[in-house]
C-alpha cells in the first residue's frame, strides 16, 4: 500500500518530463499516507471475529497453549480438539548484532507518522527491498547490504571489503520472520520443531504429530499472503477429510514491490541448469516495448527460462513496469502447459506492456 | 471432545482453515490473542 503511494508520488514528479504542469511540486503527508494505512488494515479486521461467529466458528480469545496432545488452555478455560491447525503466523527477527536495541522493526517503522531524514535498512530480502525502494523514492537515503551495527544509530557495514560508517535516523532491521512458536508447548502434542518452524510433510501434518498440521508463515516456507490462504484450506480439507490434497507450488508466482517491481514464476536460469536440463534463454528489454517508451519507463526486461528440445517454460522472471501483473501470463502458460512457440505466435494488443512478455518468447 | 477441529491463529491461513472446516460441517474453533488481519494484510 505505502509503495504504490510512494510510486504515485514519484510517477507525478516525473511527469514534468512528460507535460504535466505543478508536477515537480508533489510531495508526500507521510502522517496521511500512514493514517490511510492504519484505516484500511483497520476496516480488513473490523468484524472478522463477529463474521466467523456468523458462519458457525467459535471464536476463543487468548493464548492457546497445549496441556496434552488433544488438550489444550486457551485463557482460562480448557477445550478438548480431534484435530488442530497451527496458524500462528511468523515475527521480524531480531538478530544478536551489537547496538539492535538502536533498531525498529519493520513493522514499527510503518507506524511512524514522519519520515527518517536518513534511513539505513539492514537485510536485502524481500522486506527490506521493498522498504529501501519505498523510502528511497520518498527522497532518502538508504543503504541495504548492511551486515553490522555498533553504537547508536551509527551501523558500522562492510560493503565491498572496506569498512564503512553510515549514521542514520533510523536503522531498520529486515532479517526474515521466524515462525511464532514460542509459548504453545508444541512439545506436550509431540510436535517436532526444526529450527523454531513447524514441520510438516505434503500434506501439511505434522510428522511426529499426525492430528497437527500446521498453515502460513508458522511452516517457514512461502511466506506470502497466497500461500497462507492456500495452506489454510488445504490444512483444514486433509485434518478433516484424511489426507488427500498435497500442496503443490510449482507454478507460484511472487514478486518483490521494488519500484519498479521484480516478480517471477518457476526456476531461474541456474535452478533450471543445476538440475541438468537444456537451458534455452529468451529475453526482451523494455527499452523496446512502444507501452513502456511512451510512459518513460524502459527500465528492466523479460527474462524466460525454457527447456530447449521441447520449448516447456520453466521459468518466467519479469523486472520492469506492471511486473507484478503481467507474471499471470507466464504463470497462466506453466499451468495450462502452453509451451514457448504458443506464445510466440499470440496476437496481443499495441502498445501494451504485455506485449514484452510474448515478444521474449522469439528466439 | 469440544471440536472437530482447533485452529490456533485467526491471521490470514487460520481464518481460511476455519472457514473452510466450517463449511465441511466440522466442529470448529479459532483461537486469537491480538487482531484479526494476517501480518502482510495489518502492516501495510
Amino acid at each position: 500500500m505505502l509503495v504504490s503511494t510512494v510510486e504515485l508520488a514519484w510517477r507525478a514528479r516525473r511527469g514534468a518530463e512528460l507535460g504535466l504542469a505543478g508536477a515537480a511540486g508533489v510531495g508526500l503527508d507521510w502522517g496521511e499516507v500512514i493514517a490511510r494505512k492504519n484505516r484500511i488494515v483497520a476496516s480488513w479486521s473490523q468484524g472478522k471475529d463477529q463474521a466467523l461467529e456468523r458462519q458457525g466458528i467459535a471464536v476463543l480469545r487468548g493464548h492457546a497453549t497445549f496441556l496434552a496432545p488433544h488438550e489444550l488452555q486457551v485463557g482460562d478455560r480448557t477445550v478438548t480438539t480431534e484435530k488442530i491447525v497451527i496458524a500462528t503466523g511468523s515475527s521480524p527477527a531480531r538478530p544478536s548484532i551489537e547496538g539492535i536495541e538502536h533498531t525498529v522493526t519493520s513493522e514499527e517503522l510503518l507506524d511512524r507518522t514522519a519520515l527518517p531524514g536518513r534511513m539505513v535498512a539492514i537485510g536485502g530480502g524481500a522486506i527490506g527491498m521493498e522498504l529501501g525502494f519505498a523510502f528511497a523514492r520518498a527522497g532518502l537515503y538508504t543503504n541495504v547490504s548492511v551486515r553490522r551495527i555498533t553504537g547508536d544509530r551509527t551501523v558500522e557495514a562492510d560493503i565491498g571489503g572496506t569498512t564503512h560508517r553510515l549514521s542514520a535516523d533510523v536503522v531498520v532491521v529486515a532479517t526474515g520472520r521466524p515462525p511464532n512458536t514460542e509459548g504453545l508447548r508444541l512439545d506436550l502434542a509431540g510436535v517436532r520443531l526444526e529450527r523454531g518452524t513447524v514441520s510438516v510433510n505434503e500434506y501439511l501434518q505434522s510428522p511426529t504429530a499426525p492430528h497437527v498440521y500446521a498453515a502460513g508463515d508458522v511452516t517457514g516456507r512461502h511466506q506470502h499472503t497466497p500461500a497462507a490462504w492456500y495452506e489454510g484450506r488445504v490444512a483444514a480439507e486433509n485434518a478433516l477429510k484424511g489426507n488427500h490434497e498435497a500442496v503443490d507450488f510449482n507454478v507460484f508466482p511472487t514478486t518483490i514491490f521494488t519500484i519498479p517491481a521484480v516478480a517471477q514464476v518457476g526456476l531461474t536460469e541456474a535452478e533450471a541448469r543445476k538440475r541438468g536440463l537444456r537451458v534455452g534463454v529468451g529475453r526482451s528489454p523494455f527499452e523496446d516495448n512502444t507501452a513502456a517508451s511512451v510512459r518513460e519507463e524502459t527500465e528492466g526486461l523479460v527474462k524466460v527460462i525454457y527447456d530447449e528440445a521441447s520449448g516447456q517454460l520453466l521459468g518466467v522472471h519479469i523486472l520492469g513496469p506492471n511486473a507484478e501483473d503481467l507474471i499471470h501470463i507466464a504463470a497462466v502458460a506453466m499451468r495450462g502447459g502452453l509451451r514457448r512457440r504458443d506464445l510466440a505466435g499470440m496476437h496481443y494488443v499495441f502498445p501494451t506492456l504485455a506485449g514484452t512478455v510474448f515478444d521474449a518468447m522469439w528466439e | 471432545m469440544d471440536y472437530d477441529l482447533l485452529v490456533i491463529g485467526a491471521g490470514t491461513a487460520g481464518s481460511f482453515a476455519a472457514r473452510t472446516a466450517i463449511g465441511l460441517g466440522g466442529r470448529t474453533a479459532i483461537v486469537e490473542q491480538d487482531g484479526f488481519a494476517g501480518t502482510c494484510l495489518a502492516s501495510g
